[in-house]
């Protein structure tokens, strides 16, 4: 890599940790970047998916009639700044999420819905069979948690706090494995922070910290 | 114009708890401890069925990946990546990549081939293997490429056609692919929902790259079958690395994951007998009131 994307590099991971000090014009100078850099991508590569896929195949006269369709649904969605046609984006919003619910669905059926009801066999060998209890009984209580017909109590109600246990294991799960992934994202940083010329940018944001904190101090004191 | 929202300074115990995470993480980082990193059988199967292609099986590799999670997707893909790209050097494995959910997979993709150039540099492009960016659409992208793989992927990331791509002639639906190597960072749900090998009978297996926190999430599916496998986060990687015999990112970057998860459960810890400790006093002043 070329020394000086590394140093930019540095430099913009730096203004986005300096909030940990505290909030500063450096921090904000790193947030509006990456907000402004992403939008600016994300609209370069729509425009050249536009160009590439849309575009430049109507003009060479390989448009087919199904991508003419697709663009007309596109550009409907414009019509929402023309009071009188805005109905028509409503179209577009409709055919989008018609296909997208119906695509999912459709594979959500067998391995979401089905798959998840065939329960294991108790008696397999080893920890499998008990695991394949334990899997029956969660989904048993977890469902019967969220049971609002009958009132949980007696035998209902036992399995009812069960489920809530349950759910809530499953949720500390998450949560746990969650923060403990996060601990990924600063550790790649970090391996470019402490390694040249990464450091020295890392040592310039040390000694601009240090400088603040005895500047703050000194005017704490005067005051 | 949106009211700008001020952030301030987080309390000095946060600020003090941050320092000393920087500073453990960094320490390994600087001086490797060398820490022993077991293989579980999960990545060990991972990898059997990455190293069962053959010569003319079709492997997809698709990022879901932004920059945003660079560093905790990128040492496991790049292993697979290296893996694959050796594949089709040294037995003919044909290797297609993509991305369907944002724009910023392909700048992804772009990100992890710079990484491995030295794997992918004596293959030949179009007929070992083909890059096709970002397919807008997402899971609608994904179906598309189950059902009509030439008619989703109609330009590669050059804008070359698929028609003069020599490997793509005879790949029309996922029943002429192999394997999936499918990468995550969010929901996996979209894997076993379209690209199930249960579904699709010439589809041999789908393995699933995730974070940490979606194992939970995607073991249901693995147990019956609708993903065969998965690695995970960079633990995966490091695993994954050893088996491979090629040390990258997810090896490095083991010895720190180690320590910050021990800080994170001493943490935890620590918080809970300060609350049980803080409980507890108050609890003893409100009796003496």
């Amino acid at each position: 890599m070329e020394w000086y994307i590394a140093v930019i590099e540095a430099v913009v991971m730096l203004f986005a940790w300096s909030l940990l000090y505290k909030e500063n014009p450096f921090y904000r100078l790193g947030e509006h970047l990456c907000i402004g850099l992403y939008l600016g991508y994300t609209l370069y590569m729509g425009i050249d998916v536009l160009l590439k896929r849309v575009f430049i195949p109507l003009a060479t006269g390989r448009g087919t009639i199904s991508l003419v369709l697709a663009m007309i649904l596109g550009l409907f969605f414009y019509t929402r700044y023309v009071k009188p046609v805005a109905f028509l984006g409503r179209w577009s919003t409709g055919v989008l999420m018609g296909v997208g619910s119906g695509v999912a669905v459709m594979g959500a059926i067998k391995p979401m819905i089905v798959g998840q009801l065939e329960q294991g066999n108790w008696f397999a060998p080893g920890m499998t069979g008990f695991n394949n209890f334990v899997m029956t009984v969660a989904t048993v209580s977890s469902i019967a948690y969220f049971l609002f017909t009958y009132k949980p109590v007696g035998w209902l109600g036992y399995v009812s706090t069960l489920g809530r246990a349950i759910l809530m294991a499953c949720f500390g799960v998450t949560l746990g494995t969650f923060l403990l992934s996060n601990i990924g994202f600063p550790i790649g940083m970090l391996m470019k922070l402490t390694v040249t010329p990464g450091s020295y940018v890392s040592l310039l944001a040390v000694a601009v910290i240090a400088y603040d904190v005895l500047a703050g101090r000194k005017r704490v004191s005067t005051k | 114009m949106g009211a700008k929202v001020a952030l301030g300074a987080f309390p000095l115990a946060d600020r003090l708890v941050f320092l000393l995470f920087i500073i453990l993480m960094a320490i390994p980082i600087l001086r490797p401890i060398g820490l022993p990193i077991p293989v579980t059988d999960v990545t060990r199967k991972s990898f059997k069925l990455m190293d069962s292609l053959k010569q003319g099986d079709v492997l997809v590799m698709c990022f879901e990946q932004d920059m945003g999670t660079y560093y905790s997707g990128a040492p496991p893909d790049e292993a697979g990546l290296k893996h694959a790209f050796l594949l089709a050097k040294q037995r003919g494995v044909k290797v297609i990549l993509f991305g369907t959910s944002t724009a910023g997979s392909k700048v992804y993709i772009d990100a992890v081939l710079i990484d491995t150039e030295e794997f992918w540099k004596p293959l030949k492009y179009g007929e070992d293997w083909v890059n096709f960016g970002w397919l807008p659409g997402f899971e609608t992208a994904m179906a598309g490429f189950a059902r009509d793989v030439q008619g989703t992927c109609k330009v590669d990331v050059n804008g070359k056609r698929v028609e003069e791509l020599p490997m793509m002639k005879n790949i029309k639906t996922l029943n002429d692919i192999t394997g999936i190597w499918y990468s995550t960072n969010t929901n996996p749900d979209m894997l076993p929902r379209q690209w199930s090998p249960l579904e699709w009978k010439g589809l041999k297996w789908s393995i699933c790259q995730t974070l940490f926190a979606s194992v939970p999430w995607i073991m249901p599916y693995v147990d019956k079958g609708s993903i065969t496998s998965y690695v995970a986060d960079q633990r995966g990687a490091g695993e994954y690395e050893m088996l491979l015999g090629k040390l990258g990112m997810g090896a490095t970057f083991m010895d720190a994951q180690s320590i910050g998860h021990l800080y994170g459960i001493a943490l935890i810890i620590i918080a809970n007998i300060y609350y049980l400790y803080t409980r507890a006093t108050k609890k003893s002043a409100s009796k003496e009131k």
